[in-house]
């Protein structure tokens, strides 16, 4: 309710076209209307949904934006299930619902008719459908199962092709050990065709939904045949590599986990002197806490030797190792899907915080970036003094009884998530701001790279 | 039961494959009106304006196809919205090009090729979903 809420209230503002939004709005016009002739260079089905909406509801900001909202909203029941499926814990999937919900990238990109929340949600559909996969026994449902992973990996890949290759890849592989793992003694051939059958399936429903999302390019006679499709992805490549490297607002891959370039997707006309912003960044606590629970997911992977455990870990690196080689300019909303994955990492972390099993190093590194949010909400005097305050408390707890150490870790960060979601949400939401409300909320103010204006 | 369920797949599926490409696509066909002006296509323009009727303004023919120029190699392709026989004349820098054309359906459409893909690739799922059910089969089976 609360996902909802955030989401869909004055989903219409601003009513002017944001950021993404007017490019969006023009393919979705010419779906409608069968013309003009346009190619992009991101496939179409985000924008079908969008086109699809207008038709229903009719062509204004509050319909445009319907189909991000109502995906956005789904992410957070999707990010709970997958949590308490990964870690067999709801207070874990409950942790990772509620991160979902003051996620702001993930809120400012659900209030937007643009194409990033749709990908990241299909990915989560994919995870969460790969580990029920894992835990099911009866064969029928395991079949319909890796139906359903093959037609959401589809369904990912027509709203953004080139970045989903890397949940379709561990998906994919995950499937495969798990089918590795569960043979017979003596029946190799049974592995072999369960591994054909999987590629099959995954492979031949991707494409299938994939070319499907093209049909309209068919049905205005745009294009003719399967080879138009296949000269638009080699245009899509060419287009990618002619891209600049760097642009306004754009970022190094290495730069997203700290969160430096965040940036206004739309600045509205100020009236009396308030400021009214729609803005392209994160809940710092969380984009702050992801890596140290990645460190700790890592470090129990390898001691526990465990898929779940190592899962977040493994999705994220290879985002990194898929991303930081590429030469066009990023942007920091193209962190999404490393977000949507650590935001699973810190609930299970957390979790094990909370029931006492997580060791000091392992507090310490959670309670790092709750520290440095102190620092930079507060002004330096008070925030040092709160962030001591809190060490000193752990320092006590911990010297007392591990548990309470644990469960006293979790409540900064989640107070402090909560917080920040709250304070942030007029940044997020296109609400007046004073402008010293605005220039506070601006933590990082350039020059260079550290700048969220 | 098994085999009417593959066979009227089967007949969909090849029934798809034969009407699909008669049903949409669309070519541009040209033709010559006797005693046109063929002057300026010998002397090699490289563009053509495409314009519904005499001239006027290019929104005329915009509103039917959607595209207003294309050079001679893209006559075949992207008729968007254009009605189907509908006669367009030729022009170019304002001067008739003694050429008439219409968009005519294409026997020879390749979109065929579309549904082909869409074909196999269901196949494709069927068999793995069939390949992977009688593995589980065996299984149990084996089991029971």
């Amino acid at each position: 309710v609360v996902a909802a809420v955030s989401r869909f209230w004055r989903l219409g503002h601003p009513q002017a076209l944001v950021f993404d939004e007017i490019t969006v709005f023009m393919q979705a016009g010419a779906y409608i209307r069968g013309q003009p002739f346009f190619l992009s260079l991101h496939p179409p089905l985000a924008k079908l949904l969008i086109a699809l909406s207008i038709n229903l509801f009719g062509d204004h900001a509050y319909a445009r934006r319907i189909p991000s909202a109502l995906i956005g909203t789904t992410l957070v029941p999707t990010n709970y299930l997958l949590a308490r499926r990964l870690f067999l814990s709801r207070f874990a999937a409950i942790l990772a619902g509620a991160l979902t919900v003051c996620e702001g990238i993930f809120l400012v990109s659900s209030r937007l008719g643009m194409i990033n929340i749709f990908y990241v949600t299909f990915a989560a559909f994919a995870y969460l459908a790969l580990f029920r996969f894992r835990q099911l026994a009866n064969g029928a449902k395991r079949r319909r199962l890796i139906l359903v992973i093959g037609i959401v990996l589809g369904c990912e890949f027509a709203a953004k092709a080139g970045i989903s290759v890397v949940p379709a890849f561990l998906v994919f592989g995950v499937l495969l050990i798990t089918i590795w793992k569960e043979r017979v003694t003596g029946r190799k051939c049974e592995v072999a065709y369960k591994t054909v059958g999987t590629f099959a399936m995954v492979g031949g429903s991707c494409v299938a939904v994939y070319v499907a999302a093209f049909l309209p390019y068919y049905y205005y006679g745009w294009w003719t045949g399967i080879g138009d499709l296949i000269h638009y992805q080699r245009w899509v490549i060419a287009g990618n590599l002619a891209l600049a490297p760097t642009g306004s607002y754009s970022s190094p891959v290495w730069s997203w986990p700290f969160m430096l370039r965040a940036f206004p997707y739309w600045s509205g006309s100020i009236h009396s002197g308030r400021a009214v912003t729609v803005w392209c960044g994160g809940n710092p606590m969380i984009w702050w806490t992801i890596p140290p629970a990645l460190i700790i997911g890592s470090a129990r992977a390898i001691k526990e030797r465990n898929i779940v455990w190592a899962f977040a870990p493994l999705a994220y690196c290879l985002y990194m190792i898929v991303l930081l080689p590429v030469r066009r300019f990023l942007l920091i909303y193209d962190y999404m899907p490393m977000c949507e994955i650590g935001i699973v990492a810190i609930a299970g972390v957390l979790a094990v915080a909370w029931h006492g099993e997580t060791r000091s190093w392992e507090q310490i590194l959670l309670l790092a970036p709750a520290v440095a949010i102190l620092i930079c909400a507060m002004r330096p005097a008070t925030g040092g003094a709160a962030a001591g305050g809190v060490m000193a408390t752990w320092f006590v707890l911990a010297r007392q009884k591990n548990q309470y150490a644990g469960r006293f870790v979790c409540i900064p960060v989640m107070v402090l998530t909560v917080a920040l979601f709250l304070y942030f949400y007029p940044l997020w939401s296109a609400m007046a701001l004073s402008h010293t409300g605005y220039l506070e909320r601006m933590w990082f103010k350039g020059p260079g790279l550290a700048n969220w204006m | 039961m098994r085999f009417i369920g593959v066979a009227t797949f089967a007949c969909i599926e090849v029934l798809a494959i034969i009407v699909s490409p008669s049903l949409c696509q669309k070519i541009m066909q040209v033709e010559r009106v006797p005693n046109g002006n063929d002057a300026a296509w010998e002397n090699g323009a490289s563009h053509l304006w495409f314009l519904q009727g005499m001239p006027g303004p290019e929104d005329s023919f915009q509103s039917v196809a959607g595209i207003q120029r294309h050079d001679l190699a893209a006559l075949n392709v992207r008729p968007g919205l254009a009605a189907i026989d509908q006669p367009i004349e030729l022009y170019c820098d304002d001067a008739w090009y003694g050429y008439r054309g219409a968009w005519r359906l294409d026997p020879q459409a390749s979109r065929w090729t579309v549904v082909l893909t869409l074909m196999l690739s269901i196949l494709a799922v069927a068999g793995g979903y069939w390949l992977f059910a009688r593995i589980d089969a065996k299984r149990s089976r084996g089991a029971s």
